[in-house]
């Protein structure tokens, strides 16, 4: 928990396959000590790489909570989504910090309607 | 004779010109596949996984007592891309039908499947839906005799 800013949950999957897209939601709650509304924004970052996240900031009541969103395509190993948070004061103050691991999900051959279509006499 | 041989598939008439093919829709019947030809046999299936090398196998043969008694079979090597969603694939492999087989095996009317070696992935089973002859064969041909015949 920071001092005006609370990354109250990281929502993603536990797992995903390499490839897929890993939709993730955080949630931000404004504890501006001075009980005001503020600017509030967030980063995030899987294996050191940026998300895009949306919207790129947004105005927050004293005591609400708004989210944001931003996705990634897994790669071939598991990955640590790391998020700050930030308020504005003139300038954007970094000011909480939470994580979330993410596991490679390993895939097994899979077949359906595996079916005799056609046979010709050559 | 005209040299064409014509087989039916219920109310269709097929022409079938020695040499060339004749393409059978799954359950249905293939007729006169003889020593010497081969069989294409297709199949679809829809793919997901990780990249996989594997065999695309078809057999012909019989299955007796449940189990398929294999005559002539083809096999293919195959390979499948990574894929976290579904995708179809349509494998082709031809079987040599040659007059000796896998098991000893008498002119008539066999079974079919393919399969995937590994993961192991059986079709299902088709029965009596080819005809497989022997070639033709004519030894001793020759003119016997020939004789005036009054009035013809």
């Amino acid at each position: 928990m920071g001092y005006y800013t609370d990354i109250i949950e990281i929502i993603a999957p536990s797992e995903a396959a390499q490839g897929e897209t890993v939709d993730i939601k955080v949630k931000v709650k404004n504890i501006n000590p001075y009980g005001v509304g503020e600017w509030v924004s967030v980063t995030a970052l899987y294996d050191g790489i940026g998300i895009p996240m949306s919207p790129g900031y947004i105005f927050v009541d004293y005591l609400a909570t708004e989210s944001f969103t931003g996705s990634f395509f897994m790669p071939p190993n598991n990955v640590r989504v790391e998020v700050w948070s930030y308020y504005y004061d003139y300038y954007w103050y970094e000011d909480d910090y939470a994580y979330k691991d993410i596991v490679l999900k390993v895939l097994k051959p899979e077949f359906k309607s595996f079916t005799i279509s056609e046979y010709t006499k050559r | 004779m005209d040299g064409v041989e014509y087989v039916t598939r219920e109310d269709i008439r097929w022409a079938l010109v020695e040499g060339g093919f004749l393409e059978v829709p799954a359950g249905s019947k293939l007729y006169g596949v003889m020593v010497g030809d081969k069989v294409r046999v297709i199949t679809t299936m829809s793919y997901k996984g990780p990249a996989l090398d594997t065999n695309y196998y078809a057999a012909i043969g019989n299955v007796i007592a449940g189990v398929f008694d294999e005559v002539w079979f083809g096999k293919i090597a195959v390979s499948f891309a990574a894929s976290i969603d579904w995708k179809a694939y349509s494998l082709t492999v031809d079987i040599p039908i040659t007059a000796v087989g896998i098991t000893p095996w008498t002119p008539g009317w066999f079974d079919l499947y393919t399969k995937i070696t590994s993961p192991l992935v059986v079709s299902a089973k088709l029965l009596d839906v080819i005809e497989i002859l022997l070639k033709p064969e004519f030894k001793d041909f020759t003119i016997l005799s020939y004789d005036k015949i009054a009035g013809a």
